[in-house]
């Protein structure tokens, strides 16, 4: 593995990002209007419902974070295959592992920046978050890596099945958000469903958020992402290699790019 | 040491022969084409080659290495694909990047934008380019690492006479300076005057290897040559 090669593809998809105004918008614009929408409904709630408002707020929060770093590494993906570059890419020499790397690098570079001004607005309009900022910090950290855990499981899927698949760099993470239930408390959903939310990638995190917002201990669902995200990782990493091989193998990979 | 040596590779999608046992060698400093019709597999032999596809069997050497297990090689190498890339990319910045990825510097970028005769397209993006610039500044691309090995696949497909003339020329000089250059085309004219050897490929198999200066010999012309082998 070269570091000089990775720099020079996060170097060359700042470019491409930059050059993507669709992208900007994604970044900054979806995320920051929602946190804003959802920050007068806190206010609004905070009257009568205490903390719910501000539970929506922050989940938002999560929710637009592990969306922003997950889609940007398989976006930049995406667009080597929209702009018949892969080709070109990987002939230079570079590895596969590199080619990850060097997008996961980015995203989680832009992502930061995405992430500091949903903070900023969420701090400066709606309610002071600098106390639990350090709580608050170790659920981001588990939220980024399960996120790129997320991210590699995609591409590996996306190398298998071709690239009328390009969809599922924007639409896969509503799947596992949908079953981690973001919003509402597991023990209030039937036992099957808790055991499904428990063995989504954010099913723990999310809980772990509303506890600390509600005062409660979140070690145990710290614990409980790391496992579960790990567990994805193994199985992320086999299908990455599996499906670059694969489309190598099947010709999928020449005519996806 | 050959500059590519391919032995008895086969390729199959969904069960059908795309290469059937090709064997092929070319010298290092070789203007070397491959022609054959549509659909006869010059593309996959080529992105077989560049470690696009895998093979089913059989060997690719490049330079004396093998370009699946020994990555580095490829970085002798360099493409010219058919499909070019469509980047929305300043000129200068989408050569850049790939110059980073190589290791060369701005100045080379800025040699091959001179050589080219392209400097004034630098700060133009790729969607306003038309066919033949894209085409020099897929080869500007393809030039940066200095490479030992050119392929190319239908380098001048859809261009104009002068363009194409333009490109021929760039092409006839870097083989003078000992550029290996492997080169696939429908265009008769473009292999007559760039190949020194030619290899025809139909329904995957390499039906004939021969020199063209022998072929136009034995043929009379090209297009004799392509009719007997491609019916």
């Amino acid at each position: 593995m070269k570091l000089s090669r990775i720099k020079a593809l996060v170097y060359r998809d700042y470019l491409i990002f930059i050059k993507s105004r669709w992208r900007w918008l994604e970044l900054f614009y979806f995320p920051i209007t929602s946190i804003i929408i959802w920050g007068f409904f806190a206010i609004w709630t905070g009257e009568f419902a205490s903390e719910a408002g501000k539970l929506a707020l922050v989940i938002n929060v999560f929710w637009s974070y592990a969306y922003i770093v997950q889609s940007t590494i398989n976006l930049s993906i995406n667009e080597d295959a929209w702009h018949s570059e892969a080709h070109h890419v990987f002939i230079t020499g570079i590895g596969k592992w590199e080619y990850l790397l060097g997008r996961i690098i980015f995203s989680l570079l832009i992502s930061s920046l995405n992430l500091v001004f949903m903070l900023l607005v969420v701090h400066l309009f709606f309610f002071n978050i600098a106390s639990i900022i350090l709580q608050m910090s170790v659920l981001f950290t588990l939220t980024a890596f399960t996120s790129v855990v997320l991210a590699i499981f995609i591409a590996g899927l996306y190398f298998i099945l071709g690239r009328d698949y390009a969809w599922l760099a924007w639409a896969s993470l509503q799947f596992f958000i949908l079953f981690s239930f973001p919003l509402s408390p597991l023990e209030i959903l039937p036992y099957q469903l808790q055991v499904v939310a428990r063995a989504m990638p954010y099913g723990n995190l999310f809980q772990g958020v509303r506890n600390i917002l509600l005062g409660k201990h979140f070690l145990q669902e710290v614990n409980l992402s790391i496992l579960v995200a790990f567990s994805y990782l193994i199985i992320s990493i086999f299908l990455y290699k599996f499906g670059f091989d694969y489309s190598r193998k099947s010709g999928k990979f020449a005519k996806m790019f | 040491m050959l500059a590519i040596e391919i032995e008895n590779l086969y390729k199959t999608f969904k069960g059908s022969f795309s290469l059937s046992n090709v064997n092929l060698e070319v010298e290092k400093g070789e203007f070397f084409a491959l022609l054959g019709p549509n659909g006869s597999g010059k593309t996959t032999l080529i992105h077989t080659i560049l470690t696009i596809l895998i093979p089913d069997r059989g060997s690719v050497r490049i330079l004396g290495k093998d370009p699946f297990k020994e990555k580095e090689v490829l970085q002798l190498v360099n493409y010219v694909p058919a499909e070019k890339p469509s980047s929305h990319l300043k000129v200068k910045d989408f050569l850049n990047c790939y110059a980073r990825l190589y290791g060369a510097s701005s100045r080379r970028v800025e040699k091959l934008l001179r050589d080219l005769k392209i400097t004034y397209l630098k700060e133009s993006e790729g969607w306003m380019l038309s066919t033949g610039e894209v085409s020099k500044v897929a080869l500007a691309k393809a030039l940066l690492n200095e490479p030992k090995i050119l392929i190319l696949d239908e380098p001048t497909f859809g261009l104009d006479p002068k363009t194409k003339k333009e490109i021929h020329s760039y092409l006839q000089k870097l083989n003078k300076k000992g550029t290996t250059i492997f080169f696939a085309s429908h265009d008769m004219v473009e292999v007559e005057r760039l190949a020194k050897r030619i290899a025809f490929i139909k329904n995957g198999k390499i039906l004939n290897v021969e020199e063209k200066n022998k072929i136009l010999r034995k043929f009379k012309s090209l297009e004799n040559y392509w009719l007997r082998l491609g019916r």
